[in-house]
C-alpha cells in the first residue's frame, strides 16, 4: 500500500471472519481487526467506489471486532452481500464511548431501541468481564422484528418503562435508539426522578471524516464523532438534541 | 522596515515573481476570485473578491486516494517537494481567514492535504482606504492575522510593511523594485471603516429567540453563503468508479442543504430552515470561539453581499441583543 500511516482518512483492509444474518434487513459480521476499543465507540466501514458508513461496535475484545449492521444505504446493502473471507475497509475506532471506569459502583439501566441494541451489546460484553465493578444491571429493549443478536421483547419500550418500578438512586441509564424513541424515553425517565447527569445517550449523525472537522455531525458546536457519540445528557444541547 | 514600490513597478515585479513561485491572487475573469496568476493585467485589487481564497489550500475535488488493482494509493503530491507559493492581495479579512483555516485543518484535525498545500506559502496582504462596502463588518471582529508582506495603497505607490524574515528576504531578492522609506505607519494608515457593525459577540443568550424565524422566512437554504464564505470549511467525501479504478474525492459541503445532515434511511437531522441558518451563524460566531478563543467569522460580509435575499444576520443580532433581557 502506498499510503502514509498518519493520514487519518486512509482505511485499512480487513477480512470478514464470520457473517451472520440476523433479520431480513439486519446482519452481523465479525472482522479480523485487532484493535483496542471502548464500549460505545464506532468505526468507519467502507467499500472503495461505494462509500463509507459509521457503524457502532457491538463487541468488546482485543482479538476481533463485531459489527451489527442494518441495511439502509448503499454501503450497508453492499456489505450485506459479502461473505466470510471477503475484505472490507475499516478506520477507527473513533469517539468517546461510555465512561465505564468513572461509573464503577453504579446500577446500570440499559435501554436500546431497534438497531440501538448494537452498541449496548459491547457494554454487556464489557460488564461480563468486569462484573464485580457494577451493581444491578437491567436491560430494556424495543424490537419489532426477531433479532437473534439478543433476545428482546416485542413492542414499544415506553409501555414497558411506564410499568416498571425503577429507582434513580445510584443508577445511570445508557440509552441508544431512534431519535423519537430517545425523546420519549428521556421524558419518562425524568418523570421517574432521573436527572440529566444520570442519562447517557449515544447520538447518531451523518459522519464523513470521523476525526472532528468535516462538520456534518456537529450538534451545537460539539462533534458527535469526536466529543461523542456518547453524551451525558446535561452536557448536550437541551432542546431536540441540538438540531 | 518600510519600503515603497511604485505602481508602474508593481505588476512587472509580480511577473518576475511568477518565475520563481506559483503566485496566486485576485483575478478578474467575469468574476473575481483567487487564481494562479499567469497574466498580471488581470489582477484586480480594487474590490473584495467575490470568491474567497480558501480553494487554494482546501481544494474542491481533492483526491483523497485512488483504489487501483486492490491497492489504496495516496495522491503523489503529498510526497513531492512543493513549488513555493505566494498568495497576494489578501485583505485583512482574507488574511485572518487563512489563519482560521489553519486552525481547522492543522489544529482541530491534522489534515495532510491542506497541510501539504499550505506549506511553503508566503502571504501578502493588501489594504486600501475604501476597503469595504455596505456589508463588511471586519472592524467589529477582533481580527488576528499574520503576513509576510503588507501592501498599503497610496495615490501612486504602495507602502510595503514586512511581517516576517521571509518577507524581508523577498524584498532583498527583488531589491531593484523597492526603495526604503523613513515613513512610519500610523493608526490612520491601518484604519478601515465599516458601515455595518456587529454590536454583540455573546450570542448564546439569544439562541432561543423566536425572532430568528423572521430572518429564516427570507432564507432559501441555497447554500450560497457557504460557497462564498472564506472560512466555511465543512466537507464531504464522494466515491466514484472509473473503468478499472475507484477514487475518493473531497468536496466542499454546504450546511444549508438538507443533504448535509441526511443519513441513510432518509432521515434529515436538521431540516428546518431556521435551524440550518442558525447553525451557520452560531458556528461562525460562537462554536468555533468556544474551542479556539476566536470567531470563525472574519466579517468580510460576503455571505450577506451574495445572499439572493440579502439576509443581514448582523443587524438581526444587533436588534435581538437590544431587546434581550
Amino acid at each position: 500500500m502506498t499510503c502514509s500511516l498518519d493520514n487519518p482518512y486512509i482505511p485499512q483492509k480487513v477480512k470478514i471472519l464470520e457473517y451472520h444474518r440476523e433479520t431480513p434487513d439486519n446482519f452481523s459480521i465479525t472482522i479480523d481487526f485487532k484493535t483496542k476499543h471502548d464500549p460505545g465507540q464506532f468505526v468507519q466501514v467502507s467499500l472503495p467506489g461505494i462509500g463509507e458508513s459509521p457503524i457502532s461496535i457491538c463487541s468488546y475484545s482485543d482479538e476481533y471486532m463485531k459489527l451489527n449492521i442494518r441495511e439502509v444505504g448503499s454501503v450497508t446493502h453492499k456489505i450485506s452481500t459479502l461473505k466470510e473471507g471477503d475484505e472490507i475497509y475499516i478506520r477507527g475506532p473513533y469517539g468517546n464511548g461510555y465512561p465505564m471506569i468513572d461509573l464503577k459502583g453504579n446500577n446500570i439501566l440499559l435501554i436500546g431501541g431497534g438497531c440501538g441494541v448494537a452498541p449496548l451489546k459491547g457494554i454487556i460484553n464489557y460488564i461480563e468481564q468486569y462484573r464485580k465493578d457494577y451493581k444491578d444491571i437491567d436491560l430494556k429493549e424495543e424490537e419489532h422484528q426477531d433479532n437473534a443478536c439478543i433476545v428482546a421483547k416485542h413492542g414499544f419500550i415506553t409501555d414497558e418503562l411506564h410499568k416498571i418500578d425503577i429507582s434513580p438512586k445510584n443508577r445511570v441509564v445508557f440509552l441508544c435508539g431512534p431519535p423519537a424513541m430517545m425523546d420519549k424515553v428521556i421524558e419518562i425517565l425524568r418523570s421517574k426522578g432521573f436527572h440529566e447527569d444520570q442519562i447517557f445517550i449515544s447520538a447518531e449523525r451523518l459522519m464523513q471524516c470521523a476525526v472532528g472537522i468535516c462538520g456534518h455531525c456537529m450538534i451545537r458546536g460539539k462533534y458527535t464523532c469526536k466529543d461523542g457519540p456518547v453524551f451525558r445528557l446535561d452536557q448536550m444541547e437541551k432542546e431536540n438534541h441540538g438540531r | 522596515m518600510l519600503y515603497v514600490i511604485s505602481f508602474h513597478k508593481y505588476l512587472p515585479w509580480i511577473h518576475e515573481l511568477t518565475y520563481s513561485f506559483d503566485v496566486y491572487g485576485p483575478i478578474f475573469d467575469r468574476v473575481t476570485s483567487y487564481e494562479k496568476i499567469n497574466d498580471t493585467t488581470k489582477i484586480a485589487h480594487e474590490k473584495l473578491t467575490e470568491f474567497p481564497a480558501k480553494e487554494i489550500f482546501f481544494k474542491p475535488g481533492e483526491v483523497v486516494f485512488r483504489f487501483i488493482k486492490g491497492e489504496l494509493t495516496e495522491p503523489e503530491f503529498l510526497r513531492l517537494q512543493n513549488r513555493k507559493k505566494i498568495l497576494l492581495g489578501l485583505r485583512l479579512c482574507d488574511l485572518a481567514a487563512v489563519r482560521k483555516q489553519d486552525i481547522a485543518f492543522t489544529k482541530e484535525a491534522k489534515d495532510p492535504y491542506y497541510t501539504k498545500r499550505r506549506e511553503d506559502t508566503l502571504l501578502f496582504g493588501y489594504q486600501q482606504k475604501n476597503c469595504g462596502d455596505a456589508y463588511c463588518f471586519c472592524q467589529s471582529i477582533d481580527l488576528k492575522y499574520s503576513f509576510d508582506l503588507m501592501f498599503y495603497k497610496r495615490h501612486d505607490h504602495f507602502l510595503v510593511e514586512t511581517g516576517s524574515l521571509k518577507g524581508e528576504e523577498i524584498i532583498n531578492l527583488f531589491g531593484s523594485f523597492f526603495e526604503e522609506t523613513a515613513y512610519e505607519l500610523t493608526a490612520e494608515d491601518k484604519k478601515i471603516e465599516n458601515q455595518l457593525k456587529l454590536s454583540n459577540h455573546n450570542i448564546e443568550e439569544i439562541y432561543a429567540e423566536e425572532a430568528w424565524k423572521e430572518l429564516a422566512e427570507d432564507c432559501l437554504s441555497c447554500g450560497q453563503c457557504n460557497v462564498v464564505c472564506p472560512t466555511c470549511y465543512c466537507f464531504e467525501f464522494n466515491d466514484t468508479i472509473e473503468e478499472e479504478s475507484c477514487t475518493k474525492k473531497r468536496e466542499h459541503s454546504q450546511c444549508q442543504l438538507d443533504c448535509f445532515t441526511r443519513v441513510a434511511g432518509d432521515h434529515v437531522f436538521r431540516n428546518e430552515v431556521v435551524d440550518k441558518l442558525k447553525h451557520r451563524i452560531y458556528h461562525q460566531l460562537q462554536y468555533f470561539k468556544e474551542k479556539h478563543g476566536e470567531t470563525l467569522c472574519v466579517g468580510c460580509g460576503r455571505c450577506i453581499r451574495h445572499c439572493p435575499t440579502k439576509i443581514d444576520f448582523v443587524s438581526k443580532i444587533n436588534d435581538l441583543s437590544e431587546g434581550a433581557p
